[in-house]
């Protein structure tokens, strides 16, 4: 199981929850998901499960929140483990996006 | 179809050939017309000839048969009376004294105009025909023609006895009045067997003839083309590469090989100065080359104060080489980059890394693995084990990095830059502790050390 996704919609919010890791071979599927989203106002990505991203996952979070937000739709990552929330930073996500996009993980 | 194509597949290839072809197909003709109009030419002469001989023959015979004698067996048609033995042993002496001759007889016109009987002849017509058998006319102009003169036939007649070319002349009484005619025959096939004899004599001169041709041709093509065997022998090394560009073709015939091969030698020298010219920029250009490649990698080596290394594509079989190795994967698909990732946590967990350590390593493994896979297709990635740390080091044979876009890719971090590709490398610099880089056409070859012992403790 590399990478598994649960889509939750209610009230046309909906909740993607991952569970495994984020690099070239799973990319794809969490474009699909996000791709398969109709009639939703807010999109929340929960990251609690996820166990490891590298630049090509941040890449495609950025791609899929840059679709997002020019659709008028508010795009939230939550629960992000600190080390993937680390490769976040170094990319300059939250600079881009807005801090309050990204949610740490509280531990 | 396929016979026309046959045709043509062995028309190519040099001019010596194709022009032998030819003046062969050319000769053989003019030769077959000149022996055929000499052969029909001498084929008139013979006839002509034995015309001649056959009407001479029977004339002889006429002049010398007595006409009164001849009347007499008219009269007294007698095989075995005085006259007849006589006439029959004077064209017997005749024909013995002419080998071309093969009949002589006498005819004798009887009371109407058209009909002729034989009288005597030679002893061999004597199984044929007998004194008063019926003479079928073949040509009746020629037989009233011979009431007055000796004549031949214009050409050959065939009857039950063969074909024969046939002489007449009159046999006169001692009143000057024609009483019959001598016909003396030269059968066909001693004509036939001279013409063959000149036939083959026409044949032999025909193929002695096309010989000496063909050879003089041959020889005279050969000698005209050599020059062009020169020049071809001469390009064909140039494209060979192997040809010397300096060397140049000596042709003096005084024609267009000679200007050709002029042509040729001034083609080559240009073609000589270009090279040298491109082999000086392309030196020159090696040299800028090497210049920019030391200045980056002083400027990069200084940045990240010895961390960064770029190395020159020889250099880095030492770096490759170093330690021991661990163990290898072959980085072809996605999947492999997880592979790799979850080998790396592994090995150096076993060597009590600190997770964070592991962490930072698996993210470097991940770039350099999916560099491979986005770039080049595949890759070779080695876990060594070195002095004081980990040493993982991946290999392609993809088509390079472009060296004026290092320095972004190491120092740029993000997506706020607009350099898309190779933000990798930013964070690979950030979490290696020491980093060997080679890249040209052939490939690429990085390696990541990570150390046991913090670099700045």
């Amino acid at each position: 199981m590399m990478l598994e996704i649960k889509t939750e919609i209610v009230n046309e919010v909906a909740t993607l929850h991952f569970d495994g890791f984020l690099d070239i071979s799973t990319v794809d599927s969490i474009e699909i998901s996000v791709s398969k989203l109709i009639d939703i106002h807010e999109v929340n990505l929960d990251f609690d499960k996820i166990t490891f991203v590298d630049s090509t996952g941040i890449g495609t979070i950025s791609k899929i929140l840059r679709k997002l937000n020019s659709e008028g739709v508010t795009a939230k990552i939550r629960n992000i483990p600190a080390g993937v929330f680390e490769v976040f930073e170094i990319l300059g996500l939250p600079e881009i996006f807005g801090e309050e996009v990204f949610q740490m993980k509280n531990y | 179809m396929g016979k026309v194509r046959k045709l043509r597949m062995w028309y190519k290839g040099s001019i010596k050939r194709k022009m032998t072809f030819k003046v062969t197909i050319y000769v053989s003709l003019i030769l077959l017309s000149i022996l055929s109009s000499y052969y029909y030419i001498f084929h008139h002469i013979f006839k002509e000839r034995f015309q001649v001989e056959v009407t001479n023959i029977a004339a002889t015979a006429a002049s010398l048969i007595d006409g009164q004698e001849h009347n007499r067996l008219q009269t007294h048609p007698d095989e075995n009376s005085v006259e007849y033995r006589k006439i029959q042993r004077l064209l017997q002496v005749l024909i013995d004294n002419n080998s071309h001759i093969k009949h002589i007889y006498t005819l004798r016109k009887l009371n109407g105009v058209t009909k002729w009987e034989y009288v005597v002849g030679a002893d061999n017509t004597k199984d044929h025909y007998h004194i008063g058998d019926n003479y079928a006319v073949i040509d009746q102009e020629v037989i009233k023609n011979a009431n007055n003169a000796p004549v031949a036939n214009n050409d050959f007649e065939t009857d039950q006895w063969g074909t024969f070319l046939s002489g007449f002349a009159p046999i006169k009484d001692n009143k000057g009045q024609t009483v019959g005619i001598v016909c003396a025959n030269i059968t066909a096939e001693s004509i036939i067997k001279q013409e063959i004899g000149l036939g083959l004599w026409a044949l032999f001169l025909f193929v002695i003839g096309l010989e000496l041709m063909i050879h003089m041709t041959y020889v005279a093509i050969k000698k005209s083309t050599k020059p062009l065997d020169e020049i071809v022998f001469s390009i064909r090394g140039w494209q060979l590469g192997n040809g010397d560009l300096q060397e140049k073709l000596n042709i003096q015939t005084g024609d267009e090989f000679e200007v050709l091969g002029e042509i040729m030698n001034q083609a080559s020298h240009l073609l000589f100065q270009e090279k040298r010219m491109l082999e000086e920029d392309l030196e020159k250009s090696k040299m800028e080359r090497d210049k920019i490649f030391n200045v980056y990698r002083d400027v990069i080596f200084s940045v990240t104060q010895g961390k960064f290394n770029l190395l020159n594509e020889s250099k880095s079989n030492p770096i490759s080489c170093e330690g021991n190795l661990l163990t290898e994967v072959k980085i072809v698909q996605p999947s492999d980059v997880n592979t790799a990732r979850v080998l790396i946590n592994k090995m150096l967990a076993q060597e009590k890394h600190s997770p964070e350590k592991i962490n930072h390593a698996m993210l470097c493994i991940s770039e350099a693995a999916t560099n491979v896979i986005k770039h080049a297709n595949y890759g070779v990635m080695q876990i060594r084990k070195i002095a004081n740390g980990i040493r993982v080091t991946i290999a392609d044979e993809g088509p390079g990095m472009e060296m004026d876009k290092l320095p972004n890719m190491v120092f740029l971090n993000g997506f706020s830059t607009k350099i898309s590709c190779g933000y990798g490398f930013g964070i690979i610099n950030k979490f290696a502790d020491k980093i060997y880089l080679t890249t040209s056409r052939n490939g690429t070859f990085l390696a990541m050390d990570f150390l046991k012992v913090d670099k700045t403790a």
